[in-house]
């Protein structure tokens, strides 16, 4: 059976110090039930993508609403916990075993207060040293030895990215910054500077995702499902290619495969830009270029406005912001937003197809630990 | 059609650690009542549980109460033992957990209990009793 995304809802994405998970994530839901049409009540199953929230993190946000009795879910698959989540619900209605599940994704990153993500410690490279930014720095430092390319290239993306987040109302950063200011910002990984490298933030979005029948009776602004995949990190301890990650490449090849669809087909993608280096090495995985193009890509205009597919036209997660969790369903109230041709003044004309991708997590011997991509089409 | 021209923010909830302390303002409970559907919360809710609507009153739920159980705390972490806390039904449905300060002999289910200030702050005791 098809699944229909029929609402979405999210707060601004900030440091909200003074909001708990349930703060952050109630008004989403609230917002997305209202879109949708529908009441709490008729929701038959929910799914909450967290990662640093503690136990129980959709039941406490179901309590304060008055929902529950049905099934909650709560998903811990770092930065892909959000994508993850909607995965589930999407399951849910595509048995046929719900007809309207609501999946939310939510994460507080300002309880550490400054510095790197924390990863478990019993990991060997953790060990060693590694933290989040080391990874993606030592991606680009790669990618700057083969591809000839230069740090004015990295900056490039967040400086379309922040150009892109400054129209977006719910993004973390508003303004916009320039190669200078960029390359300039204080390192963190070198050659990785500040403003190359996703903000600490809080956040919550949630969407409702309804059966055929239900989308028929609601009549309203819907987008379809047209795949939804989820990929675990292959441990591969040889000569691992850091600019090909293969959890990503799998993921896009499963989805294109279930849409029926190919890369030139894609209108926007909401993509996992963590750090500069992630987009380039993107643009390539996801196919969206030949691999060996991702520089001259970005630097003909294709990936913005008035492009062949806009990448991150929300921002991304360089200035939209990061809140682990809840990017992913950050990533697909974007994409509902854009095809259902709501999205004000950073509309992607015409837009009638897009990819999200989320992928993350830190682990010994593997890319990544998870990655989840989905397809929406408009309805 | 254009997204809600509102942006939505997140539920700033300094004021909900200051609703638990308004079950100490002037002796009595404060919650809150649903302006829809009349159904009555504590702590105070932005949003009712039984219709979810938004329009919500700031109510006193009064000091009195029936002691519905009741338990002397003698291992916890991050506070002195021993203490007694119980769940007090409290008038228009709500039940809130709070601290005892009853004599051993006088406590049972279902004694009548009332909010008053003691040696050691606010908490129940028995109806007209003294601490």
């Amino acid at each position: 059976m098809t699944a229909y995304v029929v609402g979405g809802g999210m707060i601004k994405m900030g440091r909200h110090h003074d909001s708990s998970y349930v703060g952050l994530a109630a008004p989403a839901v609230l917002e997305a039930l209202a879109v949708a049409g529908i009441s709490l009540s008729e929701v038959g199953s929910v799914a909450c993508g967290h990662s640093f929230g503690g136990p129980l993190v959709g039941q406490r946000i179901m309590s304060r609403l008055g929902g529950g009795h049905v099934p909650v879910t709560n998903i811990d698959n770092a930065c892909s916990s959000g994508g993850t989540a909607l995965r589930t619900a999407i399951q849910d209605v595509e048995s046929g075993r719900v007809d309207i599940a609501l999946a939310i994704g939510v994460d507080s990153l300002t309880q550490f207060g400054k510095g790197t993500l924390p990863l478990p410690e019993a990991d060997i490279e953790t060990e060693s040293g590694l933290v989040m930014p080391a990874l993606y720095a030592m991606r680009a430092r790669r990618f700057l030895h083969e591809r000839g390319a230069t740090v004015s290239d990295l900056a490039a993306v967040s400086v379309k990215n922040r150009k892109h987040g400054s129209i977006n109302p719910y993004a973390q950063f508003s303004s916009e910054v320039t190669e200078e200011q960029v390359l300039s910002s204080r390192p963190v990984a070198d050659p990785l500077t500040l403003l190359q490298c996703c903000p600490t933030g809080d956040g919550a979005a949630a969407t409702i995702v309804v059966s055929e029948a239900v989308r028929r009776r609601l009549g309203g602004p819907a987008v379809k499902v047209i795949a939804s995949v989820l990929h675990s990190g292959e441990y591969e301890g040889g000569y691992r290619d850091m600019l090909s990650p293969q959890i990503s490449a799998a993921s896009a090849k499963d989805a294109y495969e279930m849409a029926g669809v190919g890369p030139e087909d894609i209108d926007m993608v909401e993509l996992h830009d963590a750090f500069t280096i992630a987009e380039l090495v993107y643009y390539e995985t996801l196919g969206l270029c030949e691999q060996g193009e991702a520089v001259p890509f970005l630097r003909s205009g294709a990936t913005t406005y008035g492009g062949s597919v806009v990448v991150n036209p929300s921002g991304g997660l360089l200035s939209r912001g990061h809140p682990v969790g809840a990017t992913g369903m950050a990533q697909v109230v974007e994409a509902f937003w854009q095809l259902t041709k709501q999205a004000g003044p950073r509309q992607v004309e015409g837009a009638t197809m897009a990819m999200t991708h989320v992928t993350g997590g830190g682990i010994a011997g593997l890319d990544h630990g998870a990655c989840s991509i989905h397809i929406l089409e408009s309805a | 059609m254009e997204q809600s021209s509102q942006v939505i923010e997140p539920w700033v909830e300094a004021d909900v650690r200051e609703t638990i302390a308004t079950m100490e303002n002037e002796g009595k409970v404060v919650g809150s009542v649903c302006d829809d559907c009349g159904l009555a919360a504590f702590p105070p809710v932005r949003v009712c549980r039984n219709c979810q609507r938004p329009n919500q009153t700031l109510t006193s739920l009064g000091d009195r109460g029936t002691l519905y159980s009741y338990t002397t705390v003698h291992v916890a972490s991050g506070r002195p033992v021993p203490y007694t806390v119980g769940y007090i039904d409290l008038e228009r449905g709500v039940r809130i957990l709070g601290p005892l300060a009853i004599p051993e002999d006088q406590i049972a289910c279902d004694v009548p209990v009332a909010l008053t200030q003691g040696e050691s702050g606010w908490a129940f005791q028995i109806e007209g009793g003294q601490s």
